[in-house]
């Protein structure tokens, strides 16, 4: 099992190099090809150094002894001197370059993600596999480059490097050739010793260190901090703290103590073949097969030569083995699906249609996940007991996707849970219609279906008797305009948080005065006006909670639309404020199609139609005097609510 | 201790070895003696091989015999192993040490940020601060340290081989000391100008960063999708991107330059010093030995000067930037007694509560949140503090709990001023559920059990558990009120957003403090649900006395009064039916929100 999964990575390896390295070249050709070159000669340069350093202590000493004139150690010099400085340049290129290319290069290749991300289905973001894929491709985009790059330093530095000094060191004498597996063999080993233990390492203390850093927050971190301070919680977390870092630092201790053993008799193993060399070097320097010139020469180039091996082993290689995974990421993010629709023809404005509409969010597949972790736990041979958490642990999968933000009321076992589930409706042409439900009834998924956001799972959703699959994003989206209850607070100024919604449109002022005016933005009070940066951090202004809410409406009704989607926007605005925005939205959807989302059924007035959500489904539809006079969720929600505004 | 680490003084370099050597003496001694002991092998080396060539020289001449090699021999080998095991052999020693220091340092820092006066935690730019020193403090201050060996080293070695050399040709080593001072110089200076750029592409960088987080983030997702922005604002971030990216080029070009400039200058000078030491060789001055160890002491120098010198003298800027940050950190006023525990709460008698021409605004602001405020409240009595976002209701419970205290006028806590009492006394006083309340993500019991720090018992966290509807929710937990909650545990188990609320609200039913206040925890239930917890809380705390705030009025009818906050002022304060008699703000307020749930 265990060598099936490592065939595979090393096949998964060799093919990621082979689909990015086309992608690096197309990225900067020149640079790229012009770096491949330099590093040819930057390795062998280093080569020609020892060389020249031999030949120049054989004229020396020549000279010395009075065998030959001082003209030639000059000679033999200035060679020295020029391989120095060739070395010297060729060095400061050859490192200057990578980070030139990998900045152009990210450029090119962040660019390309963000298109992608653009054109992927947003329900892509619901899934926490892909979700995955998503968040670590533009970490996965840095990783392929230095992959790539690594193992093209690898080929066009590092190997002429080691062949000249193998051809080189066997000119000398051809045993001493042999040097170079000397010197490769214990820094190899070591490496593959290495990278099993330390991955371990990692594996044991990461879930304590986790634990110490949290507790370090609940002591000091914003979101605890009144709360700390005033329960007098403080040394109730530093015992925690205190007792989770010894708890951190012993393991840490433990492995490094092991770790270092195996890493001293690892080094004491190099000794030993430093010592080897230097002694098939004093052995060929005794039997005069080679000169006092090249003893010091080479036994000079002795230390580069391992540091050298090291760096290609130790650095490049773990660096490739690190990088393989998240490369992995970005791979799949490659090679996401994006939306299907071609249709570049734009339905215009009229009904929109829902024919049995059914909508799920994608199921992660743990069960495949937590198997193979599992697995690999097994593998690897290590037992948990010894560590003092004691507590067999969940797959780090598992907690991955908690993370996400889902707790253990979404994750029910059911197979298929849909969140929205057959639902048929018309939402004829300049209609206002309200949605209302409890939370998660699935006001929202269906909204989302409706602005054309989710293709639905089962049945279709027709605009203007054209379904939604077929339509390109951008054409579906057209005309369609929305204020969601997660708006988003830009980071950017005021005109820009207004206008970022309709990117082709003219930003004139006179338009951003009356969405501004109709939203309840008042421009007077922001200092620089539109030009006002929304975010302290970009020296910038903070805004209250109800300021961005405005905001936002304001950016919804910029978009040129002929339908508006409301998604509850008014949470964090009082009650004056709320009235006044929604009886203007009223006013301004009276000749749109217009859909809101609410749970307080005041509102809902204002619609032409009511339609009630429950577990996903429609269960009603009617006006507010039809529904309140029927049994039914309508009734329920509606005197619940009455219950603590009635007389 | 805490005064040596943390003191409020002026940090400068030697800090960064004066810490270590005060929190572990032995370590940090015995890693400097390492250091010195590194620094001087090369010279040594050089010594040796000198000698062995030599040796061998002889011996082929047959002016010695065989075993005239074996000592430089020896001496080599010993050399090469020290060179290749000391790291391994120093391992431990780095470990302990980065141990002691995160127990001793590390805890300082975080115990010093934890009694910061709160105005501090607010502003985002101490906020800023604060974050960078506590960030990795120990990794930093390690950082500085072996940046001090680091210098000490190349000093030590540079200064080793000089007198070497010195002792052949006096003046090459002068001339060396003559290049490399400016070299040293140059290295500096470069390694301050390079921050300093660096942090200038650093803000179009934070800037790219951001704009790709709107290009790539799943939270803008509809927004991105929908208004189809993608085109525009990645031609806003390209322009970033390449802005930071052109400078970072020009300032590694800089770099490269200068690098490899003070290279190709030590390189001549090397040349110059060999080609000179030829004539000594030639005469028999110097042996073949010692010219070949000199030669390979000068090409090291090369090596050293290139990329060793930058590296270690870039990093003083970074760190003399930490020792400016650690100084602004320390000097940073802490409220005294912020960490105590709170006082017995079974000594304290809350009997009333006033304002007196309170007026208050935020450290650093303009603007008055509370303005002559007056009010007073009475024991055993159910509040509501109603009013619109920003009217400062919020801001009523920071003053009442200490955590500003910058007000002008008076408050008074039974009659004696609320700045005379010991942060213990009001911890013990008042209990809060915030708005943004606490996660803590350890068992569910402990989460309760925090309401009381002083007195731990298990029925009555139970019951208050109970009482607040999560008995169903302990029964579901793997291991029942001793689950951890959460994801940060191995084994825990996360909840929903409303039960992290209840559990909020049990550790509040479960302090013993006089003075309950609920600001507002439940504004991200519908008003229904809402104003049923407020409900049930009212009917458990029946006999204590309580604050309610919210800006929903409908759960504003339980209080015995309601204290409507307009514009920094109480404007009406009665019960709810006098309250809507009056007609005034609350009224309105209360018909406007009630149109929208009938």
């Amino acid at each position: 099992m265990k060598k099936q999964t490592e065939k595979k990575e090393k096949k998964h390896a060799i093919g990621a190099f082979r689909k990015l390295l086309p992608v690096m070249i197309k990225a900067t050709p020149f640079l790229f090809t012009a770096s491949i070159v330099l590093s040819v000669f930057h390795g062998v340069s280093f080569g020609v150094e020892t060389m020249m350093q031999q030949r120049f202590f054989d004229k020396a000493v020549e000279a010395a002894g009075g065998k030959a004139g001082i003209l030639h150690a000059f000679l033999a010099l200035a060679f020295l001197g020029i391989a120095n400085v060739a070395c010297q340049v060729l060095n400061g290129v050859s490192n200057f370059l990578p980070d030139v290319v990998e900045g152009k290069a990210g450029a090119y290749l962040s660019t390309a993600i963000q298109e992608k991300i653009g054109r992927l289905d947003p329900a892509a973001f619901e899934d926490t596999e892909k979700l995955d894929d998503i968040n670590k491709a533009e970490q996965g985009k840095n990783s392929a480059f230095w992959y790539v790059y690594d193992v093209i330093a690898i080929l066009t530095f590092y190997v002429p490097y080691f062949a000249f000094m193998g051809w080189y060191l066997f000119s000398l004498k051809p045993v001493l050739a042999s040097a170079i597996v000397i010197i490769f063999l214990p820094t190899a080993l070591a490496q593959l010793l290495r990278v099993k233990f330390f991955s371990r390492l990692e594996d044991d203390s990461a879930p304590v260190r986790r634990e110490y850093e949290y507790y370090e927050n609940c002591m000091m971190g914003r979101e605890y901090f009144k709360e700390t301070r005033l329960l007098g919680g403080f040394f109730y977390f530093k015992k925690l703290y205190q007792e989770t870092l010894s708890c951190l630092q012993k393991l840490r201790l433990k492995a490094t103590m092991k770790s270092n053993l195996f890493e001293l008799s690892m080094r004491a193993l190099t000794v030993a073949g430093y010592c080897g060399i230097l002694w098939m070097l004093f052995d060929a320097l005794m039997k005069q097969e080679v000169t006092v010139g090249a003893f010091a020469a080479v036994f000079n180039s002795l230390g580069m030569l391992y540091d050298i091996m090291e760096e290609i082993i130790c650095r490049h290689m773990g660096e490739m083995a690190s990088n393989v995974g998240s490369i992995r990421n970005y791979l799949n993010f490659l090679n996401m699906e994006e939306r299907a629709g071609q249709l570049q023809e734009a339905p215009g404005w009229g009904d929109i249609v829902l024919e049995n509409v059914s909508f799920s969010y994608p199921v992660r597949k743990t069960e495949g996940n937590q198997s193979k972790e599992e697995n690999r736990s097994r593998e690897e041979g290590h037992s948990m007991e010894e560590s003092c958490s004691g507590e067999e642990g969940h797959s780090r999968e598992e907690k991955q996707s908690v993370e996400d933000g889902h707790s253990i009321e979404d994750d029910t076992t059911e197979a298929v849970k849909y969140a929205v589930k057959n639902v048929s409706l018309t939402l004829h042409k300049g209609e206002t219609l309200a949605v209302v439900g409890e939370n998660g009834s699935g006001k929202s998924t269906l909204i989302r279906l409706i602005a054309g956001l989710y293709l639905p799972k089962k049945g279709c959703v027709k605009k203007n008797g054209v379904d939604t699959r077929e339509l390109a994003m951008g054409v579906l989206a057209a005309g369609t305009s929305a204020v969601f209850q997660k708006y988003q607070r830009y980071q950017m100024t005021l005109a820009e948080n207004i206008t970022i919604s309709d990117p082709s449109a003219d930003c004139g002022k006179v338009r951003m005065d009356s969405v501004c005016d109709m939203a309840g933005v008042e421009t007077g009070t922001f200092p620089e006006g539109y030009e006002t940066m929304l975010s302290r951090e970009f020296d910038g202004i903070d805004l209250s909670g109800g300021q961005w809410q405005r905001v936002a409406i304001a950016r919804g009704f910029f978009r040129i639309h002929d339908m508006i989607i409301l998604d509850e926007p008014t949470a964090a605005i009082d009650p004056y404020e709320e009235t006044r925005i929604y009886n203007r939205f009223a006013e301004i959807a009276r000749d749109k199609t217009a859909v809101i989302v609410t749970h307080r059924l005041g509102s809902v007035k204002l619609a032409d139609r009511i339609l009630v959500m429950k577990d996903g489904e429609a269960v009603q539809t009617g006006t507010h005097e039809e529904l309140i006079a029927r049994e039914g969720e309508y009734k329920r929600l509606y005197e619940a609510q009455e219950q603590w505004y009635g007389d | 201790m805490k005064e040596l680490l943390t003191a409020d003084k002026k940090y400068n370099f030697w800090d960064f070895l004066r810490i270590p050597f005060t929190v572990c003496p032995v370590y940090a001694g015995i890693k400097v003696l390492n250091q010195a002991a590194v620094s001087l092998l090369p010279s040594l080396q050089v010594l040796a091989t000198a000698a062995f060539i030599d040796s061998a020289l002889d011996i082929f001449a047959g002016k010695a015999g065989q075993e005239a090699i074996g000592m430089p021999l020896l001496c080599l080998i010993l050399i090469v192993a020290y060179n290749n095991l000391n790291w391994q052999l120093m391992s431990y020693v780095n470990l302990k040490m980065e141990m002691r220091l995160n127990f001793v340092y590390r805890t300082g820092i975080a115990q010093k940020r934890a009694a910061l006066e709160y105005r501090h935690v607010e502003n985002n730019n101490t906020w800023e601060l604060i974050n960078r020193v506590c960030a990795d403090p120990v990794g930093k201050l390690l950082g500085g340290f072996n940046n001090i060996c680091g210098i000490a080293n190349i000093v030590l070695r540079v200064g080793s081989l000089l007198v070497i050399l010195m002792a052949q040709v006096w003046w090459a080593g002068l001339a060396i000391v003559a290049i490399s001072v400016p070299l040293f110089r140059l290295a500096v200076r470069s390694g301050q100008q390079m921050y300093e750029e660096n942090k200038e592409a650093e803000k179009h960088r934070r800037r790219a960063e951001y704009l790709k987080g709107v290009l790539q983030g799943r939270e803008n997702v509809e927004e991105r999708t929908l208004f189809g922005y993608t085109e525009k604002i990645n031609r806003q971030w390209l322009e970033k991107y390449e802005t930071a990216r052109k400078i970072s080029v020009g300032v590694s070009a800089k770099y490269f330059l200068r690098l490899k400039g003070s290279s190709l200058i030590t390189v001549l000078l090397s040349l110059l010093i060999i080609s000179v030491l030829l004539f000594p060789l030639q005469s028999g001055l110097i042996t073949p030995g010692m010219f070949m160890g000199l030669v390979t002491s000068t090409l090291n120098l090369i090596q050293m000067m290139s990329w060793e010198l930058s590296d270690t003298m870039g990093q003083i800027a970074r760190n003399l930037e930490y020792c400016k940050d650690l100084t602004a950190f320390c000097a940073l006023s802490e409220t005294p007694g912020a960490l105590d525990l709170p006082a017995d709460s079974s000594e304290i008698t809350f009997e009333s509560l006033e304002f007196r021409h309170v007026t208050f605004r935020y450290p650093g602001t303009e603007k008055d949140i509370l303005s002559d405020f007056n009010l007073r409240l009475e024991c055993g009595k159910h509040y509501a503090f109603v009013g619109v976002n920003g009217a400062g209701k919020t801001t009523l419970t920071k003053l009442i709990t200490g955590l500003y205290d910058n007000y002008e006028g008076e408050i008074l806590l039974n009659g004696r001023e609320l700045k005379t009492f010991s942060q213990a006394q009001l911890k013990a006083f008042f209990s809060v559920v915030y708005q943004d309340f606490a996660r803590y993500q350890i068992s569910l019991e402990d989460n309760i059990a925090l309401g009381d720090v002083l007195h731990r018992d298990r029925d009555k966290i139970r019951a208050a558990a109970g009482v607040i509807g999560l008995g169903e929710v302990i029964g579901a937990l793997p291991r029942g009120m001793e689950t951890p909650l959460g994801k940060i545990k191995e084994n825990a188990v996360d909840i929903s957003g409303g039960q992290w609320q209840r559990v909020a609200i049990a550790r509040a039913l479960y302090n013993p403090a006089a003075v309950q206040i609920l600001d507002e925890p439940t504004a991200a239930l519908d008003p229904v649900a809402e104003s049923g917890i407020y409900e049930m809380f009212g009917q458990i705390s029946a006999g204590k006395s309580t604050i309610f705030i919210t800006h929903r009025l409908g759960a504003a009818r339980l209080a015995d009064e309601i204290i409507v906050v307009d514009g920094g002022k109480v404007a009406e304060k009665g019960k709810h039916e006098e309250l809507l008699s009056q007609k005034g703000i609350y009224s309105s307020m209360y018909e406007a929100q009630r149109s929208w749930y009938q």
